[in-house]
């Protein structure tokens, strides 16, 4: 096949390859009439009026109208032969005629597809005998040109469903339908459709044998390159089976649906009226708005409000679980035990700090008490002092002289330090700025 | 139904209570009914609580007629047969109520429910049986009844007329579904709530307004004098 881009090529030329449905209508409609044989212009032109009026189109314009869809068929539909003035079909026409025509005069042959399968499932086999195998001659030789054959099979089946129900509707609409006979006619069609389905399950058992000899290909690891066009398979035939399945399944929920009609068959009026009232009501509703409440849809007053439940009829249960009754156990109380050591180590450590405490109480006072006799303290040899006093505990000492600062830092008290450091013989390592706290007079 | 008050004769009378199924089958069933669920042959499961509606419809309805004074109604022929508390119509009932506490289907339900009827059952759309389908086809080939519903749909909440209409009246169809179920007129798919079987009891919601429906052209003629 030569490469062209279809798209770009077909896409300036698209009306004239594929008719619009008035178009299209009329070429199958001139194919039906004369198929091979030639016709003229006024024939032609017979069946556009009559293609056209059944579709409802206008009357006005004809002849420029019936001249340009001539034209345009002319150009992959119908040739004309000037000098005698007839048309023919083109071959591009006559094939796309012929091909709607055998899409749907296509009816399902299960024995045929019982032959195509088993025919792939033998060449199948032979090819695989050969070595090395030749799977992929097989797929493109048998498998690829029959898959779609197949699959139109099935196709077809569920068109027949679709085309069951739209004319199930279309009759049930007819003001004089007579509903049993539309039930009996889809029912009927239905069944037949189904024993369809079942022919073809049967025929797709094969699809089975198919699927164990591939799968029993895939556990060798020299069908290693296959592996890609066996699942190919392998899913395609999943596939075939699933979409049959399908169909069966549409057909099972349709029946019990119709069924409900049976009784109903003498409503004609009574559905009519129902329609009207529908109208009625959505022509009439309007909105309320009563004391503070939302707005709310009403009906004229003729047309009552549906009750559907009387709260208070409905039981009320509280559900209470088993657990809300158990009476809980009392938790178990810890026990607890007196560790003698810890507890003595703790009171002499208490013990400890309260003597510390004691005595910066005690050398604090002292402190205030020279100041407040004497009027100054020097500070640094008292500090001196008290670490001497108590076996030199720098602690006691520091927490002295915080002590005595915090307390000394008001308007009562003078705090002078002057940088020279003060040191005691017997703490070498220690000094201090003089510092000495007067007290104000 | 004049009856004594014999054994022999309350034996007869609520004969549902010797029935063996009764003790598993009654109080659900009971329930149910208050609840104001239909119940038909698929729909609510299990099969027992419609099979023993089914057995003891006479006694049961005089149980419920002669200590609640409900009405226990059965409609529909043979494979369309449903049961349910007509509290529409039996609005005496010894249960203590007051009518303005009565539940009444929403305005906006009843639209969307008998746009569903009309869609699904007299134009014999058999094979809708998922509620987008149902919001789709009025969209594709319904253009009056949408603009009409569309109309009633954007005046709800507020005045302002907007996009969100398709919106609105989405949310408003699904919610009318919901309590469809809860009425037993469709079924639910549990799985996929979006998927739907119409029961035969949806026919009810018509029923009621059967005395409308068969003088719609004296409604109607009447309006115009008006």
């Amino acid at each position: 096949m030569k490469e062209i881009d279809l798209y770009s090529e077909a896409k300036p030329r698209y009306y004239q390859l594929i008719p619009n449905k008035e178009d299209g209508l009329i070429i199958l409609a001139l194919y039906q009439k004369y198929q091979k044989q030639e016709f003229t212009e006024d024939q032609i032109i017979q069946i556009i009026n009559k293609v056209l009026s059944d579709l409802g189109g206008s009357q006005r314009e004809e002849n420029n109208r019936n001249n340009t869809i001539i034209l345009r068929l002319q150009e992959f539909f119908l040739w004309r032969d000037r000098k005698r003035k007839v048309y023919g079909f083109k071959n591009y026409g006559e094939e796309f005629c012929q091909k709607v025509f055998k899409r749907l005069s296509e009816s399902y042959h299960p024995a045929k597809i019982e032959r195509l399968f088993k025919h792939l499932l033998d060449t199948l086999r032979i090819s695989l005998e050969k070595n090395p195998p030749e799977l992929l001659i097989w797929m493109d030789d048998h498998f690829n040109i029959r898959s779609n054959e197949l699959a139109l099979q099935i196709e077809i089946l569920d068109q027949q469903v679709s085309e069951s129900v739209d004319d199930f509707r279309f009759q049930i609409k007819q003001p004089q339908a007579n509903i049993l006979e539309a039930i009996d006619t889809i029912s009927a069609g239905l069944d037949q459709i189904k024993q369809h389905v079942h022919e073809l399950t049967t025929g797709f058992q094969i699809t089975y044998d198919i699927d164990d000899i591939l799968q029993h290909m895939l556990k060798k690891p020299e069908s290693f390159d296959f592996l890609e066009s066996i699942n190919h398979v392998l899913q395609y035939n999943q596939n075939v089976r699933n979409h049959l399945d399908q169909v069966s399944v549409r057909i099972d929920k349709i029946k019990p649906r119709i069924r409900e009609f049976i009784f109903e068959f003498n409503q004609r009026k009574l559905d009519r009226n129902t329609d009207k009232f529908l109208h009625y009501l959505l022509d009439n509703a309007s909105y309320i708005r009563q004391e503070n409440q939302p707005k709310r849809l009403v009906f004229p007053v003729e047309i009552e409000s549906v009750a559907i439940r009387v709260p208070e009829s409905i039981p009320r249960f509280y559900i209470l679980t088993e657990r809300d009754f158990v009476r809980k156990a009392p938790l178990p109380s810890p026990v607890r035990s007196i560790d003698v050591e810890q507890t003595n180590n703790a009171i002499a450590k208490n013990k400890e700090k309260l003597e510390i405490k004691k005595k910066i109480q005690f050398w604090t006072k002292k402190a205030l008490d020279q100041i407040d006799h004497e009027g100054k303290l020097e500070f640094s040899p008292f500090f001196f002092s008290i670490l001497s006093h108590e076996e030199n505990n720098l602690n006691i000492a520091v927490k002295i002289a915080q002590r005595l600062v915090k307390h000394c830092n008001s308007w009562q008290y003078k705090i002078t330090i002057d940088q020279n450091e003060y040191h005691n013989p017997n703490y070498l390592n220690l000094s201090l700025w003089n510092m000495t706290i007067q007290k104000k007079t | 139904m004049e009856y004594d008050d014999t054994e022999k004769d309350l034996n007869i009378r609520y004969s549902f209570m010797l029935d063996r199924t009764a003790k598993n089958t009654f109080a659900k069933l009971d329930y149910l009914l208050k609840s104001g669920m239909h119940l038909q042959r698929d729909f609510p499961k299990p099969v027992s609580l419609y099979a023993f509606l089914d057995k003891h419809y006479i006694s049961l309805q005089a149980y419920y007629d002669d200590f609640f004074e409900m009405v226990l109604k059965k409609e529909g022929e043979e494979w369309n047969t449903y049961f349910y508390i007509d509290f529409h119509e039996g609005s005496r009932g010894k249960i203590p109520t007051d009518n303005q506490y009565r539940w009444y289907l929403k305005s906006e339900y009843i639209l969307i429910g008998l746009i569903f009827f009309k869609i699904y059952k007299l134009d014999g759309n058999i094979e809708l049986s998922k509620i987008s389908d149902f919001i789709n086809l009025l969209y594709q080939e319904y253009d009056e009844l949408l603009n009409k519903m569309q109309r009633v749909v954007s005046s709800i909440e507020s005045d302002a007329d907007s996009d969100m209409n398709e919106e609105k009246l989405r949310n408003l169809v699904y919610k009318a579904f919901t309590e469809f179920e809860q009425l037993g007129w469709i079924e639910r798919d549990s799985n996929e709530s979006d998927y739907f079987t119409y029961q035969p009891s949806f026919e009810r919601l018509r029923r009621i307004y059967y005395p409308q429906i068969e003088t719609i052209d004296e409604i109607i003629k009447r309006k115009e004098h008006d």
